[in-house]
């Protein structure tokens, strides 16, 4: 495992000189900013239940989904294209330090990327708010309950494209399977902003509950850490990330 | 102790979905050898270095550098060889510099050594004062490949695998690569595999042909070229039509490795192959021919290039099946 900081810092540098990675960053924070600006005038025009910093963070679902299938596109898949994959494989490095070195580059990313939505959450918390709502409008237990929760959660969508970047040296390909993968978490058994089950198998409806991410999006928003989510995501992650060394191992015979 | 042996392989088979690549290949590599491994395409040359650099593993059979089985410790093992892969795929993000100094801490090179290491190399494969702050991607073949000369020699690594390392290059830098071998010879055991035989004969302590899996010759150019010699090579200048001269050469058993024709003197100058007993009635033929006059005939030293190509022609035709 002493090859992990000198490829981490190798993997970060790749991420940050490479112009998909500005692209895609800029998308994301875009498609942030809209979504706030959205929620901004909803909140605006008419009083609503929801915290606001608890409903921005329900919306960016599909940002979330799309920005760790495309970050996470290029790293195993640009490495099998290129050929280079063989040249750092020549040095005494494990499938797993790879594997794990790229995961935090890339996480380490993502958490940045949220981390600059925290400037706009913020102003609205001490601007906004505290001129038209009470203090719950943009409260800081849920501007860090919805990070924190993003920040876990990002354990296992970057660990799932990671993994599917791993089986194919086509990069669409890669982030396709990443993106399928990830929409069920948001969408398995409820709906966006709905509750109504879509099975009536009382088993399968209590599995969904508890990987739904909506559902521990809203415990986390709310300021209550279920440990189950964590144990899931945690647990979950390593199990993909050592699945992905497998598939790198294989891939290398 | 370490025996004398840097690397060893015994009995080692390679099947990718059913197709033999490799078939029970055994050989030895002394420590301090410059030893050459030539085979047409297809051959499992590729497949036999990066089984011995740690980068796939064989269907059966041993492997071990430096007394390491690459085997049953891989980690260890790549720590022993220094590989160079077939087209030096390297990031194109990376200045030269840079690139080295990555490889370098990933091969273990002392932190204090690296920077001082990185440079030793660029200055060996000329590339410290060029190249040393340009980005990868806009370089050269050339420069590209001798990128992956300088990562192969990073460090104290005591094996270097080098697959086609001279692909690319121009005469100059072919030179420039074939004093840096020197310079390693007899303190870093190096393995070599190309195409450009002339290259290998001039660099080479030794040689491996190898084809459709198997090692067909082995051993010092002397040794192969005595192996080759009991088996009848011939030169022979003989005067006449062109065609005559080769029907008449074909027709009484013989194999032709090079014909020249010599306009100035209306010469052919034949290098052949004939079995023992063909030789006399050849001769008989020819001397008795009306049409060809006989102006030299003798045994003859063959290039590598000719051994190779008899050794995988003859691979082809023997008894025992080669094929996989």
């Amino acid at each position: 495992m002493k090859n992990i900081w000198t490829l981490f810092k190798y993997e970060t540098y790749r991420l940050i000189v490479s112009p998909s990675t500005h692209v895609i960053s800029l998308i994301f924070s875009l498609s942030l900013v809209a979504i706030f600006a959205f929620l901004l005038r909803e909140y605006t025009v008419c009083e609503q239940d929801v915290p606001f910093a608890h409903m921005f963070f329900r919306y960016c679902w599909l940002s979330m989904c799309a920005a760790a299938a495309l970050i996470t596109m290029r790293s195993f898949s640009e490495e099998y294209r290129s050929g280079t994959f063989q040249s750092l494989f020549s040095a005494p490095i494990a499938p797993i330090e790879a594997v794990l070195s790229k995961f935090f580059a890339t996480y380490l990313l993502l958490i940045s990327l949220w981390l600059c939505t925290l400037p706009l959450l913020a102003s609205v918390g001490i601007h906004v708010g505290s001129v038209f709502y009470d203090a719950a409008f943009a409260a800081p237990f849920n501007i860090v309950g919805g990070i924190s929760f993003m920040a876990l959660s990002g354990l296992l969508f970057v660990a799932v494209g990671i993994f599917s970047s791993s089986l194919t040296e086509n990069q669409v390909i890669a982030s396709m399977a990443t993106f399928c993968i990830l929409v069920p978490f948001f969408i398995n058994g409820h709906v966006l902003g709905n509750g109504s089950k879509i099975s009536n198998f009382r088993l399968f409806d209590s599995f969904s509950e508890a990987i739904n991410a909506f559902v521990q999006l809203d415990n986390f928003c709310s300021g209550v850490i279920d440990s189950r989510a964590v144990v899931f995501y945690v647990s979950s992650s390593v199990a993909v990330l050592c699945m992905s060394a497998v598939a790198v191992r294989r891939k290398l015979n | 102790m370490l025996s004398n042996d840097a690397i060893i392989v015994r009995d080692l088979t390679k099947k990718y979905c059913g197709n033999v690549a490799l078939n029970g290949v055994s050989f030895s590599v002394r420590r301090g050898e410059v030893v050459g491994l030539i085979g047409p395409n297809g051959a499992g040359k590729s497949s036999i270095l990066k089984i011995l650099a740690g980068l796939i593993s064989g269907t059966s059979g041993s492997v071990t550098v430096n007394g390491i089985s690459v085997a049953e410790n891989v980690m260890r093992a790549k720590q022993q060889i220094s590989f160079m892969p077939e087209n030096n795929p390297l990031p194109d993000h990376l200045r030269v510099g840079e690139y080295l100094r990555f490889r370098a801490e990933l091969k273990g090179v002392p932190s204090r050594k690296i920077r001082a290491n990185a440079e030793k190399v660029m200055r060996l494969c000329d590339l410290y004062h060029e190249a040393r702050y340009r980005m990868i991607g806009t370089l050269s073949k050339g420069y590209r490949q001798r990128i992956g000369i300088a990562d192969a020699l990073l460090g104290d690594i005591g094996i270097v695998i080098l697959d086609e390392p001279t692909i690319g290059l121009d005469p100059h830098q072919i030179v420039g690569v074939r004093k840096t071998i020197d310079s390693n010879r007899g303190t870093r055991t190096i393995l070599i595999s190309s195409h450009i035989l002339s290259e290998l004969e001039t660099v080479c302590d030794s040689f491996m042909i190898i084809n459709h899996g198997n090692i067909v010759a082995a051993g010092t150019m002397d040794s192969l070229a005595n192996e080759v010699r009991d088996e009848n090579f011939f030169f022979a200048k003989i005067c006449g039509d062109k065609c005559a001269v080769r029907d008449t050469l074909e027709h009484n058993g013989a194999r032709i490795i090079s014909f020249e024709w010599l306009p100035h003197s209306g010469e052919c100058a034949v290098k052949f192959y004939l079995p023992r007993d063909a030789y006399r009635p050849l001769l008989l033929k020819i001397v008795n021919s009306e049409n060809l006059l006989l102006k030299k005939i003798g045994n003859v030293e063959l290039s590598l290039e000719e051994i190779f190509l008899h050794s995988t022609r003859r691979c082809r035709e023997s008894d025992i099946s080669c094929e996989p």
